[in-house]
């Protein structure tokens, strides 16, 4: 399985298809396999990319606190490293932090972005639930009962009214091959809290679709609308009576989205 | 201060000053101590009553479940005990639940209502997150975190953005003068979830004023404009930058709309 070094870490990265490069970037505490529905339908028509972050998957998980530029370059240096030139990018949640922050420091490497689940700055209510969840892990509350109190962060009331869903979203969740350490945990949650991309989100070039829940609670509706209103080239995409994880629950409806937008 | 034994059980109630009538009803958990700082602006126009719901505070638990209907009832009895045939009421949370609950049933006693943080069904999100909670308090966890876990959920992004008031809010919370019993917590956690006032708004011709957290992330704020719509005789008004502890975070604009509302 491929790895890439690259500042000073090995990144982990799969790559499937042939054509113009599309890169997915992976929200707080996840990893590749968040994609891993999209591949199939896509890699007729691109170069898919997908990569876990620092602190998150197979790669590398420092000791130190991170930051959204790091995880920026690291993803820029992948680039490099697959010798391509410019890629469109696909982001949930942080990832949309990634997005946004490379199309700010390296501009000429990214053309169009998809931002599910969108914010400039992390809500103080988001931080606290993720900071909260972060000490129920090191105080060894059992993991199921962990994600028991997350989930109704993440998904729709109506995903959360059904208990088939939420019962195999907590086993699927329980069963992640992949579980963070507490380091990539630490880490990344310190590259949430220092990120804000609302002093230069009004200079980014890039095109960008903005797909956001009305009733996310985690990034709530008016994050998007906030980025919507700053960014030069931007178009929104609500989805009603959704929460932050468009992705899962409207898989079809979101890459139908990212098809459109990344073709035009 | 006084008991009275209302529908078999023995309530603990507090009246103060003159005037109309003006009943306060508590939210899930809550005792009558939420209100003691409204109760010298409200007993200046009002004759005020306050009391704690049927396994909160100073009140007996029943064993569960309970439900809206019977805190409702709980309700009535108390004003049949004081001699009260109709009066003014506002209610928190749940408790806004019992008012519906009142204006459906028992049209004749209420006067005119307040609905502070409302909603007609509880979401599936807080109701999950209300479970969690208490899974974790049963499994043992350091109660100062379990309660923290809590605190993105009810209060806003500017009041959690000092970490000393949220140390603050925790500490309050640990020291509370009348924990709720298991058997409480459990009985109106079950009058919440099995309540669902939203086929009968239409029928309530109470005037309402709805005052609503516009960053809500218990009960949202389309819980509120719901409610808007619904209702018959109700004006919302929403407050922005305000999360579920609306009569804590804007104290001001909730005792203000009470007085203004029941006087005019």
């Amino acid at each position: 399985m491929p790895f890439a070094p690259v500042n000073g870490i090995k990144l982990y990265y799969e790559a499937y298809g042939k054509g113009r490069p599309l890169v997915f970037l992976s929200g707080f505490s996840t990893h590749h396999l968040t994609w891993q529905s999209f591949i199939e339908p896509l890699q007729d028509d691109f170069q898919l990319i997908l990569l876990d972050n620092r602190g998150a998957g197979q790669t590398t998980a420092p000791a130190s606190p991170y930051s959204i530029d790091t995880m920026a370059d690291d993803t820029v240096a992948l680039m490099d490293h697959l010798k391509l030139d410019v890629a469109s990018m696909v982001g949930s949640s942080m990832g949309t932090a990634i997005i946004q922050t490379i199309a700010h420091r390296a501009p000429k490497r990214i053309d169009k972005g998809v931002l599910i689940a969108p914010f400039s700055k992390l809500p103080r209510t988001s931080l606290l639930k993720t900071m909260t969840t972060g000490k129920l892990l090191q105080a060894g509350v059992p993991l199921d009962l962990v994600i028991e109190t997350v989930i109704p962060w993440l998904f729709s009331r109506d995903f959360v009214a059904s208990p088939e869903k939420v019962s195999a979203k907590k086993e699927e969740m329980t069963k992640n091959p992949f579980p963070q350490s507490i380091e990539g945990f630490l880490g990344q949650m310190h590259a949430l809290e220092t990120f804000d991309s609302s002093q230069f989100i009004r200079q980014l070039e890039a095109k960008f679709l903005l797909i956001a829940g009305e009733e996310d609670l985690s990034t709530p509706f008016s994050c998007a609308q906030f980025l919507h209103e700053h960014l030069a080239n931007s178009t929104l995409h609500p989805f009603s009576r959704m929460g932050h994880m468009a992705h899962a629950e409207k898989h079809g409806e979101v890459l139908a989205l990212i098809q459109k937008f990344v073709k035009m | 201060m006084p008991n009275i034994i209302v529908n078999e059980i023995e309530f603990y109630y507090e009246s103060h000053g003159s005037g109309d009538p003006l009943i306060l009803i508590c939210g899930f958990t809550n005792h009558l101590e939420m209100w003691r700082k409204f109760i010298p602006k409200l007993s200046a126009s009002f004759e005020v009553i306050v009391f704690d719901n049927r396994g909160a505070g100073r009140t007996e638990s029943s064993p569960p479940p309970y439900t809206i209907e019977v805190l409702a009832d709980d309700v009535i009895g108390l004003m049949d005990s004081l001699g009260i045939q109709k009066a003014h009421m506002a209610g928190f949370s749940m408790g806004s639940l019992i008012i519906q609950s009142i204006g459906h049933r028992y049209a004749e006693r209420i006067h005119k209502g307040v609905l502070i943080a409302p909603f007609s069904v509880l979401p599936s999100t807080a109701l999950m997150q209300a479970h969690s909670v208490a899974k974790l308090f049963q499994a043992g966890v350091d109660p100062a975190l379990a309660l923290e876990t809590m605190l993105p959920w009810i209060y806003s992004n500017d009041y959690l953005s000092d970490p000393k008031r949220v140390v603050r809010t925790i500490d309050t919370l640990l020291k509370n003068p009348y924990p709720q019993s298991p058997e409480g917590y459990t009985g109106q956690l079950q009058a919440l979830s099995k309540c669902d006032m939203s086929g009968r708004l239409s029928v309530i011709e109470t005037p309402l004023l709805i005052l609503a957290g516009e960053e809500d992330l218990y009960t949202p704020f389309y819980e509120a404009k719901l409610l808007r719509e619904q209702l018959p005789n109700a004006v919302l008004k929403g407050v922005p930058g305000v999360g579920h502890m609306l009569y804590i975070e804007a104290e001001d604009i909730t005792v203000e709309g009470i007085h203004a509302f029941c006087t005019g």
